[in-house]
């Protein structure tokens, strides 16, 4: 397994894509910084972390990650058939669902790698503008935790693009809609005000990314409007460990199934 | 306990209502290069990809190396180098990193299995030219060290030659057969040049419309299947009679009004004029001819030829 995924960096030299993906979690919170006049005065360190990592999460995360890992993950998993390796690697012999699982942790590591370099972005930013950061550590690693959660959300995703078998077009169609859902889903009040259990508000990654982590921004000093939200979505809110069990399970419902499917695609 | 490498019983398979393969039985001696023979879409590629596991059959089954391949993958395939249809390798990547990424993928660590591989085909060690960049034969080329690098004991070589130039041909030709007899490997060779798997093979089989049709060493077929007799007479169907009846050979064949073949060696031309003679019949010609592998593939799949 670890020399799959090996293998698996191995592949990526020289994919304009993966690169410019990632140069992209390195940039929106720099064009951010730059070019959004609000981003530019702060009255303390920590609204300065807190702006710059809300930033991060609600846009970064749900508009780019996101969809990022559904596209990636469809270039990966369709590149053997692309290329005809397949049956190289099958006489190998290599397994293919230990192959496609390869492929979903190098993007797991990817999201973590996405959401990181974020972060740090941001502290550099805040640490450049002579802030004193603030409460930027619990924040990063909420940040990778959204990481996670994003890559766990777009694994349905990634299922539907499989099980389509490589209709590029459908694919980004499915991948957007899918995308501006979650992110609807993450701001609206009706999903995101559901009890813990089965039902959308849990299971979908938008919502349930929100209820995890607004409750770790600074709320020191609120404003009456920000006051008045709190205690409406605060009853809401999910704990770190009912989290870890969405992620677990979904994870591992979905690997599965990405695995099964594309086992018995033909090579 | 038999000494075949490979062998399969009743291999079939079925795509929708057509037999690509059917009850394909083939035997391949251990140390022996095997030729499988056959025109465009006979059915070699399917068998391989069988005999790899890459394809289910539809039924029959396939042993290797004394084992069925079925539940035992893990230790044959390893042991075993192919190059099956087109030479499939990430576009991306330089010839030396894509045979790095499977020489890691087989667990080989030391550099050496790469650079003795490309050495063999000729290709540069570390060179910078990525894959999507080669030509056809280079591409070629670097299949064949990727199916020979990890040192397989069977070697399953489905048209290697494909694109490759005429010194390139006698190259891995000359490869090949040093493999076989210097190391004692065992190949699978498909193609569908004549020339090139008698060139190369030790046994041969022939498959047409995905049946194996012969199957036999290069020796037995040129010795079975070389020579015949051809007379033109005045009357070839009383000619062929008295043979039969006075000098009891067998396997006449009356071609027309004036000719006829006979393909029973035992047969002394010299009795046969005289023969012909005394019972009144002229006789024009007599001569021994001599098959080529070619003549005897047009017999064997029915008249249609091969290159
Ligand atoms: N995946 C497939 N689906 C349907 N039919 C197939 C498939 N693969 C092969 N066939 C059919 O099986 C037959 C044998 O094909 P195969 O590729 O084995 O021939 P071949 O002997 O390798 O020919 P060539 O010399 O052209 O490589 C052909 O009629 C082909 O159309
Ligand atoms: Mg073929």
């Amino acid at each position: 397994m670890l020399k799959l995924l090996r293998c698996e960096f191995a592949k990526l030299k020289r994919k304009p894509l993966f690169f410019a993906a990632a140069a992209i979690s390195a940039l929106i919170p720099l064009g951010c910084a730059l070019f959004l006049p609000e981003m530019q005065e702060f009255s303390s360190g920590a609204e300065a972390v807190d702006r710059l990592m809300s930033t991060l999460f609600q846009l970064s995360a749900y508009l780019l990650l996101m969809p990022a890992v559904v596209v990636l993950a469809s270039n990966l998993l369709f590149e053997e058939q692309d290329n005809d390796t397949l049956k190289n690697l099958m006489t190998v012999p290599v397994s293919k669902p230990a192959l496609a699982l390869a492929k979903m942790t190098l993007l797991f590591l990817f999201s973590i790698a996405f959401m990181a370099v974020g972060g740090l972005v941001n502290l550099a930013i805040v640490l450049a503008s002579g802030l004193e950061p603030v409460g930027f550590w619990k924040l990063f690693f909420v940040g990778i935790g959204q990481g996670i959660l994003m890559w766990t959300g777009a694994l349905p995703c990634v299922l539907l693009v499989v099980l389509l078998n490589r209709s590029y077009i459908i694919s980004v169609i499915i991948t957007f809609f899918y995308t501006v859902i979650n992110y609807i889903f993450g701001i609206n009040d009706y999903f995101i005000m559901q009890p813990f259990g089965f039902n959308p508000g849990t299971l979908l990654p938008g919502s349930l990314a929100f209820r995890w982590f607004y409750q770790y921004f600074d709320t020191s000093n609120p404003t009456a409007q920000m006051t008045e939200l709190m205690e409406q979505i605060s009853p809401y809110f999910v704990t770190t460990s009912q989290i870890f069990l969405v992620i677990v399970l979904e994870s591992v419902a979905f690997l599965t199934l990405i695995a099964l499917v594309y086992k018995h695609q033909s090579c | 306990m038999s000494d075949y490498v490979i062998e399969t019983r009743g291999l079939t398979k079925t795509y929708g209502e057509q037999n690509s393969v059917s009850n394909l039985s083939i035997h391949v001696r251990k140390g022996r290069i095997y030729g499988l023979l056959g025109r465009n879409g006979a059915g070699k590629t399917t068998t391989m990809r069988m005999l790899l596991g890459l394809t289910a059959p539809s039924s029959g089954d396939v042993k290797i190396f004394g084992k069925p391949l079925r539940g035992n993958e893990k230790n044959i395939l390893p042991r075993i180098g192919s190059l099956i249809e087109s030479p499939g390798f990430y576009p991306n990547l330089t010839g030396t990193e894509n045979l790095r990424i499977f020489a890691d993928l087989r667990g080989l660590k030391s550099p050496k299995y790469i650079k003795g591989a490309l050495e063999v085909v000729n290709l540069p060690y570390r060179d910078k030219k990525l894959f999507s960049q080669y030509s056809l034969g280079m591409k070629q080329r670097l299949a064949i060290a990727l199916a020979v690098m990890h040192n397989p004991e069977l070697l399953i070589l489905d048209e290697p030659i494909n694109g490759l130039d005429p010194i390139g041909i006698a190259e891995v030709r000359g490869f090949i057969r040093e493999l076989c007899d210097a190391t004692g490997k065992t190949i699978l060779i498909s193609s569908h040049i004549l020339s090139e798997i008698s060139l190369l093979a030790d046994d041969i089989g022939i498959i047409d419309h995905g049946v194996l049709l012969e199957e036999e060493s290069l020796k037995e077929l040129e010795a079975k299947n070389g020579k015949y007799f051809r007379f033109t007479v005045s009357n070839a169907a009383l000619a062929a009679n008295l043979l039969q009846s006075k000098l009891g050979i067998q396997n006449v064949q009356v071609d027309s009004a004036n000719e006829l073949t006979v393909r029973d060696l035992r047969l002394d031309t010299g009795a046969a004029v005289r023969l012909f003679v005394d019972a009144g019949l002229s006789v024009s010609d007599a001569h021994l001819y001599e098959d080529t592998l070619e003549d005897y593939f047009k017999q064997v799949t029915g008249g249609e030829g091969i290159a």
